[in-house]
């Protein structure tokens, strides 16, 4: 059984291509608690709502800019602990930086081999529930201080 | 991830359908309307998922398409016939692409 098999995904995405992908790489890695939301608003929703272990955004959505997202998030004390990888096509340096300066734990940048970022997920929930010592607590992972590109 | 790949493929072929109905909407994409919005979301997204799907290709030729509507935007290229045939031949290249992988 897997050790990350408890934890709740929120995938952030308006291409149902790379949401589809998404799922199969998180159902692979035996997370099944994994809710979808295409646009900003639901996004912010779905993260208030079901206060996951990792929310994976898009920085470029139809409603908003991916970063006003992650931001909200961060200002917000009920959502501020919930770490975010970001995965966007948007690669320029600044772009990153601001990701990274806003809060996000990681920045992915599409395309990518989804392979290695279906292991980069499992890893990292696997690192927050070493260090919570328990099962994961939806919206309670210790706070991430940065993270490799 | 073969079960996936399928679904990506229709996918993809209504996105070229699309991009290749937003290319005939020249005027739009001329003055920066819907259509242009619709280029560069649709080649932004295929490139996006191309290669992680595993059609390097699609990746690389809808990047292409990508930096040419950019150009538009920021003005830097003018809406002018050898720019609409430049994205022509890259909509026709991508459908090949998929008819290929249909047939």
């Amino acid at each position: 059984m897997s050790d990350v098999q408890g934890c709740t995904i929120v995938v952030c995405e308006d291409d149902p291509a790379m949401t589809r992908i998404f799922q199969f790489l998180l159902r692979q890695q035996g997370i099944r608690n994994v809710f979808t939301a295409a646009t900003g608003a639901e996004a912010l929703a779905a993260t208030r709502k079901h206060k996951p272990d990792l929310l994976l955004l898009d920085m470029m959505l139809p409603d908003r800019d991916g970063l006003s997202v992650l931001m909200d998030l961060k200002n917000d004390e009920t959502t501020r602990a919930i770490p975010v990888i970001v995965v966007s096509g948007k690669e320029a340096q600044n772009q990153v930086s601001q990701a990274m300066a806003a809060g996000a734990i990681d920045y992915v940048i599409k395309p990518f081999e989804p392979m290695e970022l279906g292991v980069r997920i499992k890893t990292f929930l696997s690192t927050i529930r070493s260090a919570s010592g328990s099962e994961p607590t939806a919206g309670s992972p210790p706070a991430a201080s940065g993270g490799a590109r | 991830m073969s079960e996936i790949v399928g679904l990506y493929k229709e996918d993809a072929r209504r996105m070229v359908r699309e991009m290749d109905a937003a290319i005939n909407r020249w005027e739009e994409v001329h003055a920066g309307g819907p259509a242009r919005k619709d280029l560069r979301r649709l080649s932004h997204q295929l490139r996006g998922s191309g290669r992680t799907y595993g059609f390097r290709n699609v990746t690389r030729i809808s990047k292409a398409m990508e930096q040419i509507v950019q150009k538009l935007e920021r003005q830097h290229l003018a809406a002018d016939d050898r720019t609409r045939s430049a994205l022509v031949d890259k909509i026709k290249r991508l459908s090949k692409i998929f008819q290929e992988e249909e047939g």
